[in-house]
Order: C-alpha cells, then structure tokens, then sequence
C-alpha cells in the first residue's frame, strides 16, 4: 500500500487520519518504490494506491499504473470518494479496468452521505458500469445510524454489493445501538423480501451464522487483521509502516515506534474479563490500530469499550434474518437440510440468551 | 458485580417470534423425521477458570470444539 497523499477534499466526521498535514509522495519515491516490490516479489502484486483522497494525484497514479501494468505483475486498487473524477480519469481508469479497480467509498444514498461526508456523491453509474461486483463501502456513525436503512436500501434497489464498516474508534452508546438495531431490523425485511439481494457484509458477517449457527471453526486470529501480516505500509515519505492505522498521519508522534516496521504481531493481548467470557469471543475483531489510538497500546482491546453492544446487535439480527430465511423456505416447501434445521436451533438458543 | 448487573441493555427479541421459528422447526420434524443433535456439542462455552489464566488450550478462543 502506498499513500500517496494525505489530502483530501473531503471532512469526514469519522476520519481516523487525525493529523493530516496535506503532504504528498514524491512521485520518483513511489515508483522507487514499486519497482523494489516488483522485484523481490515471488508472484503477482496487489497494489494499493491511497491517500487522503488519491485522485488528487492523478499524475502519479497514471505513472505508476502505467509502470505496473506494463510488467505484467500487477494489479492496482484505488479506494477512493469518486467525487474528483474527470472525463480524463474516467476514459483512463475504464481502458484498464482489468488491472485497476477504483473501490468507491459512499456512505449510501442520502442524507447520510451528505452528513457523514460534509461533501457531494460520485456518480455511481461509472463504478456499477465498470466494477459491477465491487462492493460500494460504506461507513456508519453513532449519530447518523438511524439512517441506515434508507441510505442503503436505494444501492440494492441498484443491485450493487454493499459493504457497511461501523465507524471505529468512537463510542456507540445505547442510543445508537437502538439505531442501529432499527436500522438492520428494516434492511432483515428487505433481505426476506428479496432473497436474491446478499445481505450488507460486515454487518451481516458470514462469521455469525457460519461460527454461532453451523458451529464452524473461527478464523478470526485473536488480534484481527495483525499490521503487516500481509502488507507493507509505505507512507508519504517513503518509510514503511505495518498498518494505515499506524501512520503519523493517524497515530501522530506515536507511529515513529512503528517506523521501518513492516510487521507488527505483539506477544499477547491484554483484554478485559467480560471480553474473555463473551460468545462472541470468537468472532469480536479487535484492531490494533484502534487500541493505540484509543489506549495508547496495540496490545489492549478497547473494543468492549466502544462497540460491545453494537457487536451483539450485529450478532442478533444476522442470527434472526438466519432464522427466519429458514422458518421461510420451510414454510414455503423449499429445501432444507437437517444441518440447516440444527443451526438454525442454535440461532434461536442463541437469541433466547441474553449476553 | 455479576453479568447481570454490568449489562443495561438485552438482545430484545419477541418471544412470539421465537416461538413461532421454533414451531417452523418442529413441524418440519415432524414431517421430514428428527433431526439429531450433534454426538458432542460443537461450541461450548469455556468457563473452566475466570479468564485470567491465559491458558492457549481452553481461554484463548473461548469456545472448544
């Protein structure tokens, strides 16, 4: 992943990159860059162009898309907010839509985007046009949860994959989780209604029927998603970190321990008691990157601290729309397995247990 | 300070709508035959110690299989 700015045009409200100082790649570093990569890379690599918001570089990205796709070992990623795009870009990106996805970045339709974003929409036809499968991502917030579903539900009207990430590092109170809970409860209709339309992933994870239902095997490591498991992390300056989330651009002074790392897997978590006894233990992601900003350590979970609730509303409604699809097809006369029939009676056990 | 008391909020479910997907399960048993449970239960919650014991082999990931 390279970050190629730290500006954006856009002010978030849940905006983790707390001490943007509008700096820029050099465009000679990044290319530096890749071409190290691609030589000491054994297979393919998949890239990561990022910012801020990193259509404002447009230049570089040409030059680096230009230079990767030419080896023949690369494939670029580029999230962004859609809102920069030009009739330049869009000819651009559509003639190498095999090699570079543009991974747009929406808070839904709405007012929720207006008042998460504080800015204007993209023009979601470019992106279902030439990315038809890539998800729209979208980011909810505490104050803006009651919006949920009627800022989503006109993006399956369009057919297009949503993914919906809670806004991290912020306390969802009571208030929100009811929300929140009103909001899944509307989208669990929908899903009923229209079987065809894949649920909202992440908030609908797969983790929940599959571990709490099916009784699978959880993957999930105890540290979620471990800094530069995976990934190196190259910031503006060129200096490689584990984890966007442990940039100075979001950690401050407290990335320079992080600088020159590309992997950061501490020796144990420190977690709280009620996390160790939870059902949800399994499948609760934890992010390192969240505990230092909030804790001022990668290694204690603060997730209890922010999202306990707002996880077991995730949980509950995933489990009932799980059971419910199966009372439907039951009643309709469709097929069901017996396997199908037990996980579902793990779901209502589940729901008829308070945390 | 028990669970109980820590927690001010509950999954709130209806209970008639648990009732009626329980009665969709039993009406399909009783069309299509029993659907046993598993030999053993696949998760189980681990309350072996309190959770401070840092054991790999039973609080780790909590559940055993």
């Amino acid at each position: 992943m390279l970050v190629l700015t730290e500006a954006c045009n856009l002010d978030c409200v849940y905006c983790y990159e707390a001490h943007k100082s509008g700096r820029g790649m050099e465009t000679e570093t990044a290319l530096g860059i890749l071409q190290s990569e691609i030589a000491r890379a054994a297979d393919g690599l998949d890239i990561v162009l990022m910012g801020g918001e990193p259509l404002l570089r447009f230049e570089t990205i040409r030059i680096l898309c230009d230079f990767g796709l030419e080896s023949g070992r690369c494939r670029f990623e580029i999230p962004t907010n859609g809102t920069l795009l030009t009739e330049e870009m869009r000819r651009y990106f559509a003639g190498r839509r095999g090699g570079i996805k543009l991974s747009l970045s929406a808070d839904g339709l709405g007012e929720m985007h207006r008042k998460n974003r504080c800015g204007p929409a993209a023009d979601l036809g470019f992106f279902v046009e030439n990315w038809p499968g890539a998800p729209v991502r979208a980011t909810i917030w505490p104050d803006t949860a009651a919006l949920l579903a009627e800022s989503i539900l006109p993006l399956h009207e369009r057919r297009m994959p949503v993914a919906v990430h809670l806004a991290d590092g912020v306390v969802w109170g009571h208030q929100a989780c009811e929300a929140l809970r009103d909001g899944m409860r509307a989208l669990t209709e929908y899903y009923l209604r229209n079987p065809d339309v894949r649920p909202v992933s992440s908030l609908y994870s797969p983790a929940f029927w599959e571990h709490l239902a099916y009784g699978m095997p959880c993957n999930i490591p105890e540290s979620c998603c471990p800094p530069g498991s995976s990934r190196a992390v190259y910031d503006v300056d060129g200096r490689v970190y584990p984890c966007h989330m442990l940039l100075p651009v979001a950690a401050g002074e407290r990335a320079e321990r992080f600088a020159g790392c590309d992997s950061c897997v501490p020796d144990g978590m420190i977690e709280d008691g009620r996390c160790l006894r939870c059902r949800l233990r399994g499948i609760c992601e934890n992010c390192m990157g969240v505990n230092l900003l909030v804790a001022g350590d990668v290694r204690r979970c603060v997730k209890h601290e922010l999202q306990c609730e707002a996880t077991w509303v995730r949980a509950a409604e995933a489990l009932r729309w799980f059971a419910l699809g199966v009372e439907r097809r039951i009643r309709a006369g469709d097929a069901v397995s017996a396997a199908d029939v037990r996980a579902a009676r793990r779901a209502i056990d589940f729901l008829s247990t308070n945390p | 300070m028990n669970r109980a008391e820590e927690l001010t909020w509950d999954i709130q479910i209806d209970a008639e709508e648990l009732d009626r997907l329980r009665a969709a399960l039993d009406g399909y048993e009783e069309e299509n035959g029993p659907v046993l449970p598993d030999a053993a239960p696949l998760i189980a919650l681990c309350f072996d110690c309190s959770g401070e014991c840092g054991s790999d082999t039973h609080c780790r990931h909590h559940f055993k299989y």
